[in-house]
């Protein structure tokens, strides 16, 4: 269910990279708005621009030119403690390759997001982690975990922190075909009322389960709507 | 791909991609290859330095000296000789006259008073020709100076004061002598204290006159006390010495002589013991520090090789041979190590040079040969080279021997284990995940941690030994002085040039003094204890135990009793193999005329053990001073000062009285010893420095690798909005950590070569005991380098590494 509550606002926002003595343009003149309870997923080939977008929306990188305020905060010109204390508060990444601390089991893993979001009421961990359905892996490290129960335990630290924003680079990216659906399953399930998931993907089989397919083409938006012939359940994906 | 060139080009890049890591391990074999290469050398330059001065003053073979007190005719030393069945192979004998006396003289610092001696020695045909004397200033005495107010002072004790090259001197019941001259001699190169140890020349002045002018000093002109015989070079030494006794002691039979080889004389055994001593010491150092440079060798390698592991798997892949795989990361183990060597052989060089400066003012040698020592620089560069080869081959050999599909596989698929973290996961850690993180870090990558720790620790082990053996020799002469006072803090000893009545005379002027409050006459005297083919030399106090002022510390036993018995220090019970009640052979000087001393030979009981750690302190009690035929008598006087009276005035007024040869605080070996060594503090402090400065260096590189290794963990973490500050601090904590690690093997190993060297200093020093001691400062410095500093070390990389982190490329950059 779309809510009104919109998390994401960005209003002509470029970005442009300078290589060599060569301007590269990464996003051009890029407007996007997302609402809580939406499933986005980001499309595009190579270079498209998509993982510079989640880069500017999770303050990783900052627009040459425009304006973003996401969860309520004008990111656009904020200095760098602020970009901190924003990506604490208020977005939570997951990864292609997981990144989770291999010298962390997978429930300190989670912990680390509860510890890095600092909120008052922290959830539980082992509540998490049963949440993605790794209840009775807490004690494993990563070396010990499959791919998919590796993304799996990234997906919970991000819950863990409770930010209203999950930003996903390619989720799916390393993870064979029946893993990646879970773990699709599992981003779809966490948009909801006060939340938002932005994926990023190349693969457009995997845009046919989102909400809202935003298509990127050499850094501009080309299409901005519902999957082509409409929301495809998981149990209709092939790749 | 069999090119070389291509293979050193690459490895080039390598090296220059990590040049600070590659510079900062250069530094440490430098420091290492330098430390061994510039000590080494002095050891040499000290050899063959001392060699040659030896050769050039014609140090004695034997030496016969009269007991103490006695004296004989002049000629009649060398008669016993000429009689003597081996006289053959003698080529050349001096008669000497040595007179204990003080000296008073001015320095810049004022009027100072000192135990010293005048040793008379033949003036004529340019002599003396054994022991002979080197001018180090001013002019050489000669026969015109015979029987004359002239001599030359010790050149150690007038450097100590800075005198100028000519002078006067003030001696013994106020006579005045000038000195026209600096001299060293073989027995002075190290001037030992009375009762051992070394550096006593800020409490003692030898003064060189001729023979005749000590004989007049001593009020015996005319005679001699002393002998020194040089032998044919294929003479056995000892076999001689002891005939020669066996012959003294049918000439002189009411006369004790002690006769001597080279290799009894405590300056000349300590000259050469030292150099051993000192070379283990600086080759330990050394070691510790190479080790060190392995173990940063070794991290730094493994981490170049794990990053290049997909490289040395599509090599595999491609078909290239091991061996060209291994050559990468190798040649940038041989351009380390030429690195390190050749910045080694520099630091070596300067810190030889620097040495060199501190031998001639501290060893005055007549000419001190530094070639340079190019088969030490050679051994050391050699050495430098090896060890981080063979420490940068573990990691290579271990790459290479992985098949090459591991190698290739990236992503999760690639996750190794968890190291020993698992082994403590369920070990609950107090903090949250960012304190925990930093131990299960270390766990994670347990050899790493154990490597850098190992390395951090044996630099600690270099200042825990360094620091542990000041602490200890200095607790040694602490314990030493307040023994001697005897729980008399201003305690002065007067010490008398032969011995007195006790109640009158010049003890009985000393007893009456003004500028007393209190005083005894003792009798002390030199002697032995144990095997006459082996004793040990003891000064030995009598002491009135019922009434008397001084008191010394009993720590085992009793006081002699009714039975005639001998309380000794615990070093000499240790070295002799007794405990009390045991009958141990004590040898002292029976008094057998005005000027005549006999050694005889005693069988008596150990009643006690006292607590000081010299093992030439020992007491009888003054009831027995009948067995030496010195009842009565004495030749010091125990004082203490009236209220208001500084010992120098109590020395200014007792140098009026001719028979005192020495007045001095009973602690006044310990601290002029304490402020000679203070001399040294610099050269500690340099030691100090360097260990801190390496540890330093190891810990920077192996917080520089972590943070390398871990940039994707620190970016993940930055995505989640963890400030850097909190990054840097987790890495200083898990610093910390192994910096604690690395202190207990550093205290612990340098407390075991602490020990290791005691053992040793007790074959150069066997005079002192010297306890396994170590001072809270010592254990705060410690600490202080291996925790504090190693762990502050992250600061010097990690800001800057982290604030130039590329976010968004380092999150995305795939295995």
């Amino acid at each position: 269910m779309i809510g009104n509550n919109r998390l994401i606002h960005l209003e002509a926002v470029s970005r442009r990279y300078e290589l060599g003595g060569t301007t590269v343009t990464a996003l051009e003149t890029v407007n996007l708005d997302v609402h809580d309870g939406e499933f986005v997923v980001v499309l595009g080939p190579s270079g498209s621009g998509k993982t510079t977008l989640i880069n500017l929306i999770g303050a990783l990188d900052s627009p040459t030119e425009g304006s973003i305020r996401v969860a309520g905060f004008d990111i656009t010109d904020a200095k760098r403690s602020e970009l901190f204390d924003f990506r604490r508060r208020a977005v939570s990444f997951i990864f292609q390759s997981f990144n989770i601390f291999p010298g962390l089991t997978a429930r300190e893993n989670v912990q680390f997001g509860i510890d890095a979001a600092g909120r008052d009421d922290p959830p539980n961990a082992d509540e998490v982690l049963d949440r993605v359905g790794l209840g009775d892996r807490a004690e494993h490290f990563p070396h010990e975990l499959s791919g998919g129960e590796q993304q799996r335990v990234a997906i919970a630290r991000s819950l863990a922190t409770g930010n209203p924003i999950l930003l996903a680079d390619e989720p799916t990216g390393e993870l064979d075909f029946t893993t990646g659906v879970q773990i699709l399953e599992l981003l779809r399930e966490q948009a909801g009322p006060g939340t938002a998931v932005l994926a990023v993907t190349h693969n457009r089989e995997i845009s046919r389960v989102a909400d809202r397919v935003v298509e990127l083409s050499s850094g501009r938006i080309a299409s901005d709507g519902p999957p082509v012939g409409g929301r495809a359940e998981l149990a209709d994906l092939h790749w | 791909m069999n090119s070389f060139g291509l293979w050193l080009r690459w490895s080039w890049r390598d090296l220059r991609s990590r040049w600070v890591q590659v510079v900062v391990i250069s530094l440490i074999i430098a420091l290492g290859v330098g430390a061994y290469s510039g000590l080494s050398s002095m050891t040499r330059w000290r050899k063959i330095t001392a060699d040659n001065a030896y050769e050039q003053l014609n140090m004695y073979d034997v030496r016969v000296e009269l007991a103490e007190g006695s004296a004989v005719e002049s000629g009649s030393m060398l008669a016993v000789v000429d009689r003597a069945d081996t006289a053959g192979v003698v080529t050349d004998a001096e008669e000497r006259m040595r007179v204990p006396v003080q000296v008073a003289t001015t320095t810049a610092d004022g009027d100072i008073v000192v135990r010293g001696e005048v040793i008379g020695v033949p003036l004529d045909n340019d002599g003396p020709a054994i022991n002979a004397l080197f001018t180090k200033a001013g002019r050489m005495l000669d026969e015109s100076d015979t029987a004359r107010l002239t001599s030359m002072l010790e050149r150690n004790f007038a450097v100590n004061y800075d005198l100028p090259a000519e002078g006067t001197l003030t001696l013994s019941g106020g006579q005045q002598i000038e000195y026209v001259g600096h001299a060293t001699t073989p027995e002075f190169f190290i001037v030992i204290p009375e009762g051992g140890g070394f550096f006593g020349q800020a409490n003692f002045a030898a003064v060189f006159a001729s023979v005749e002018t000590a004989g007049e000093f001593a009020g015996l002109p005319g005679s001699i006390n002393d002998l020194v015989l040089t032998l044919e070079s294929d003479s056995d030494r000892d076999a001689f010495a002891a005939q020669l006794a066996a012959s003294f002691a049918t000439a002189m039979p009411d006369i004790g002589v002690v006769v001597s080889t080279t290799d009894d004389d405590a300056a000349y055994s300590l000259t050469y013991e030292d150099i051993e001593g000192d070379q283990q010491f600086f080759n330990i150092i050394a070691v510790l520090i190479l080790a060190g440079s392995a173990a940063a060798a070794v991290n730094l390698t493994a981490r170049m090789v794990d990053q290049t592991r997909r490289e040395i798997g599509i090599s595999m892949a491609l078909g290239v041979r091991r061996r060209w795989i291994a050559m990468r990361p190798m040649l940038m183990g041989v351009q380390i190590a030429i690195l390190g060597v050749v910045l080694g052989v520099v630091m070596g060089w300067a810190i030889a040079a620097a040495m060199r400066g501190v031998l001639e003012s501290f060893l005055p040698m007549p000419e001190w040969l530094t070639p340079t020592q190019w088969d030490v620089f050679l051994v050391a560069a050699i050495v430098g080279l090896i060890i981080p080869l063979v420490a940068v081959s573990i990691p290579v050999w271990r790459a290479i021997r992985v098949a090459p599909v591991d190698a290739i596989r990236t992503g999760h698929l690639a996750s190794r284990g968890g190291g020993l973290a698992p082994l403590v996961h369920r070990v609950k850690l107090p903090g949250d995940t960012f304190k925990q993180m930093p131990l299960r870090n270390i766990m994670r990558a347990p050899r790493r941690g154990l490597l850098t720790a190992l390395g951090i620790g044996a630099t600690i082990a270099v200042l825990v030994m360094l620091v542990a053996s000041i602490d200890s020799f200095f607790g040694a002469i602490e314990k030493g002085g307040e023994e001697a006072s005897g729980g008399i803090p201003d305690r002065v000893i007067v010490e008398m040039d032969s011995v007195y009545p006790s109640d009158n005379g010049p003890v009985g002027a000393v007893l009456v003094s003004p500028l007393i409050s209190d005083g005894e006459a003792m009798l002390r005297v030199g002697g032995e204890l144990g095997p006459a083919d082996d004793p040990i030399d003891v000064f030995v106090e009598f002491v009135d135990w019922q009434g008397g002022l001084f008191r010394p510390d009993i720590v085992e036993g009793s006081l002699p009793g009714e039975v005639p018995g001998i309380v000794i220090a615990p070093k000499a019970a240790s070295d002799l193999d007794v405990g009390v009640g045991d009958t141990v052979a004590v040898r002292l000087p029976r008094r057998t005329g005005p000027v005549s001393f006999a050694l005889e030979t005693s069988d008596l009981t150990v009643s006690g053990i006292n607590g000081h750690p010299f093992r030439s302190v020992a007491y009888m009690s003054t009831t027995q001073a009948s067995l030496l035929g010195l009842d009565g008598l004495a030749n010091v006087v125990s004082v203490v000062p009236a209220d208001g009276v500084a010992t120098g005035d109590l020395q200014a007024e007792l140098l009026e009285v001719g028979a005192v040869t020495s007045v001095q605080r009973a602690d006044s070996m310990a601290q002029l010893i304490e402020d000679l060594m203070a001399q040294f503090v610099g050269i500690f402090q340099l030691f100090e420095a360097v260990v801190l400065v390496l540890a330093v260096l190891i810990a920077f590189n192996a917080a520089s690798i972590a943070v390398d290794e871990r940039q994707r963990e620190h970016a993940t973490m930055f995505a989640y909005g963890v400030r850097r500050r909190t990054v840097v601090a987790m890495l200083m904590l898990e610093s910390a950590v192994v910096g604690v690690v690395a202190t207990l093997i550093g205290l612990l190993g340098g407390l075991a070569l602490f020990r290791y060297f005691i053992t040793q200093w007790a074959q150069t020093m066997p005079e002192i005991a010297i306890p396994v001691e170590m001072s809270p400062a010592t254990l705060l410095w410690a600490i202080g380098v291996g925790v504090v500093a190693v762990g502050l070390a992250p600061l010097l990389t990690a800001p800057r590494k982290l604030r130039k982190m590329d976010l968004p490329s380092t999150l995305r950059v795939m295995e």
